[in-house]
């Protein structure tokens, strides 16, 4: 890849990251202070900054000809993309959600960031990345970040609630919402991940014959999809809400990042032997 | 069918609340020691020993308690096996509930009903608008939304049910077998295999007939990596016609009941002749992987040949002339280590011929080679018949959940009563909207 390219990549993501900045910026200071215009002219920033990070991932793609998903600057950015961009479309299907905006905005803002630090190199395609399913798997995990973040929101949110008095944490949604929304935002993303693993099973199958091999990625996935429904059956069964179901999904929460981005790229296993040498 | 007594009593064990979420805890750990401890069929010995000398503690315990062969061990399968008829038995339970909420009669709401003037077109128009849609009539006017909602968390359970026992039908039964094959290279149903792996009670892997390699193709980017490896095959024991196949990295190929999968590693085979000094002539073959770049090689090194005192190392550039990653001319080269004393490296083309210490080596023939993974796999349509119905039922538990509304006709209007099988509070607003719609009134 010629250095031009770089240049236009890498300048396409600090222009993102600067207009994601200005947006947590705005974002936050327009709900904590209640500067309702404020926080309007966040969103515009933050469609802004997808607007330019968007098509940044979209030419590194026809460059490259293969999707975001090769390597840790890849997998980190276009996470970052995706739960910017699903949460604006969650929260036209719930407006209640918004104030989940204080911890999306800054979140996609460090995912990009992060990928920043890692080799933004472009590499090919390796043979048995060449699937329809390995883009179901991917694309599923990242609806499912997106989700879960807006879970974990809705956790801490209720954790807060209930130590902070500060007035403007009561214009975040009152503890029964935050947690009925953690609640149904878990559920959803307990369907995606359970996708998600299933499509890859099915990648896995169709490159190497071998539908699960306990490989430590596959694992770890598996730890987490049981400990999202364990949470789900204390919800249902046990009548687990507020706090202590808040600080539970808090913990499967942390435990879904160490699948998600430390076994993927940082322990050995069948999915890092496919992954280039950086 | 009414069950008493024991069975009773097992039943309702295997279905408590408590029983699940400790089935559920239990499997959530042996999978995490499972991710923690590392497995001696999937952990490189390096890495395996690295980690038992990292941790002089912990590893006697492991060993003692089989944590690294976890998967196979007596506690794992018996807690599998009860998470099983749990799973099972909750099934049941469910499809049974199910079938009740969808076909069943319905009951009179015990109150808080709220009541409307309208008429019951009325209300079935209103309703429709919503989604809901006239499920019966039988005394009572009963309206759902989203009905097949109530089989979701059905579905989902026989779903893990159908994934976990055909899962363990494979797991038992399959059988997986890798070799490495030169170009024209033939392998017969006994020929031993490179490596080989299989169920509990699966027999020897024997394929349905002799295999040969006809051809490999690779095709690579421009910096040299590979874009795609691709064999093609021939089966045939030759008493019938033979059957070509090409697989390639991800595109299987399947003969009687065999899937035959494109393996990652591929490369070149060097036919080489020594010629000594007394005239007599030793022939060997090595294979050598290829390399991923013009400039770049992969060695093989230390190995030892009978009729040379000392190792030698080989390696090769995969074109002669460095410029084509497709070049069928590759420049071989080859060092030989004696004590102290290296000799060489000398390198040859096809056809040439390099004094290599006392010995004169001559490169006789170049072809390819690759490795192919062959699979004998039963069960596999009930593993991903098992996966769809855990996704549709999951999708139908979590993202349509029923509700319903129930009318009863009273003199000039209707009461009517509002449930959501779950989530109640998160469909509020949809309640709010339906009775407004309604013109309800507190009855």
């Amino acid at each position: 890849m010629g250095n031009g390219y770089y240049a236009i990549y890498v300048g396409l993501h600090w222009v993102a990251v600067f207009l994601y900045v200005v947006a947590t910026i705005l974002n936050v200071d327009g709900f904590v202070f209640n500067h309702k215009r404020v926080e309007k002219i966040s969103y515009a920033f933050g469609v802004a900054g997808l607007l330019v990070h968007g098509p940044a991932i979209v030419y590194a793609w026809a460059v490259v000809g293969h999707g975001p998903y090769l390597t840790a600057h890849e997998a980190l950015t276009s996470f970052a993309w995706a739960t910017l961009s699903l949460f604006l479309l969650f929260i036209r299907m719930y407006p209640r959600l918004k104030p989940a905006s204080i911890i999306v905005f800054p979140s996609t803002f460090l995912m990009i960031a992060l990928s920043l630090f890692y080799s933004p190199a472009m590499y090919e395609l390796p043979p048995t990345f060449r699937s329809i399913w390995l883009v179901f798997h991917i694309t599923f995990y990242k609806i499912t970040l997106a989700t879960n973040i807006v879970a974990l929101a809705c956790s801490v949110f209720y954790v807060l609630e209930k130590r902070i008095t500060a007035a403007w944490f009561q214009r975040l949604p009152d503890p029964q919402t935050a947690d009925l929304f953690a609640y149904r935002f878990a559920g959803f993303g307990f369907i995606f991940w359970a996708i998600a693993m299933i499509s890859g099973s099915i990648w896995a199958y169709q490159s190497w014959g071998r539908f699960w091999g306990w490989d430590p990625v596959e694992t770890w996935s598996l730890v987490t999809w049981l400990a999202f429904g364990l949470y789900l059956h204390l919800r249902r069964f046990f009548g687990w809400k507020g706090e202590r179901a808040a600080w539970l999904y808090i913990g499967v929460f942390a435990m879904s990042l160490v699948a998600m981005f430390y076994t993927t790229h940082l322990i050995g296993s069948l999915h890092t032997e496919f992954f280039l040498e950086r | 069918m009414m069950i008493s007594g024991f069975p009773l009593r097992i039943k309702r064990f295997f279905l408590s609340r408590n029983t699940v979420i400790a089935l559920m805890g239990l499997v959530l750990l042996f999978v995490l020691v499972g991710a923690l401890v590392p497995q001696s069929f999937s952990t490189p010995d390096q890495k395996f020993h690295g980690w038992k000398a990292a941790h002089p503690w912990l590893a006697p315990v492991a060993e003692a308690l089989g944590l690294h062969q976890l998967y196979g061990t007596p506690w794992f399968v018996a807690t599998l096996a009860l998470a099983l008829v749990s799973l099972s038995l909750s099934f049941v339970e469910q499809f049974q509930t199910a079938y009740r909420r969808t076909f069943g009669p319905v009951a009179r709401p015990a109150g808080g009903g709220l009541r409307t003037d309208m008429s019951e077109e009325g209300i079935v128009r209103v309703l429709r608008l919503y989604g809901y849609l006239l499920a019966s009539r039988d005394g009572l006017l009963r309206f759902v939304k989203h009905p097949w909602g109530y089989w979701g968390n059905s579905l989902l359970h026989l779903g893990i049910i159908v994934t976990i026992a055909a899962g363990l039908f494979v797991a038992l039964t399959y059988k997986r077998a890798s070799i490495t094959l030169n170009e024209g290279q033939v392998h017969s149903p006994e020929a031993p295999w490179a490596s080989e792996e299989k169920g509990l009670l699966a027999g020897k892997f024997v394929l349905p007939g002799a295999v040969r390699l006809d051809r490999v193709e690779a095709e690579f980017w421009e910096d040299g990596k590979v874009r795609m490896i691709t064999s093609e095959l021939s089966f045939g024991d030759g008493n019938e016609r033979e059957r070509g196949y090409s697989v390639s990295v991800s595109s299987k190929a399947s003969h009687k009941g065999v899937a035959v999968y494109q393996g990652v590693e591929f490369g070149d085979t060097f036919y080489v002749d020594f010629i000594g000094p007394d005239g007599r002539t030793n022939s060997f073959w090595i294979q050598i992987k290829n390399p991923q770049g013009l400039r770049k090689a992969i060695a093989v090194e230390n190995f030892t040949l009978p009729w040379v005192q000392g190792r030698l190392d080989a390696a090769y550039h995969i074109d002669a002339e460095l410029k084509s990653m497709q070049s069928t001319n590759p420049r071989f080269f080859m060092r030989f280590k004696k004590f102290d004393e290296i000799v060489g490296p000398v390198n040859m083309t096809i056809g040439e011929s390099a004094r290599l210490g006392d010995y004169e080596v001559r490169l006789v023939k170049v072809v390819k080679w690759s490795s192919l993974v062959f699979v004998d796999m039963k069960g596999m349509p009930a593993v991903f018949l098992g996966f769809f119905i855990i996704v549709s039922g999951g999708f139908v538990s979590y993202f349509t959940p029923p509700r319903e509304v129930i009318a009863e006709a009273t003199s000039g209007g209707h009461f009517l009563y509002w449930k959501a099988a779950r989530f109640k509070e998160f469909y509020a607003g949809e309640y709010g909207d339906i009775t407004r719609a309604l013109e309800v009134r507190d009855a």
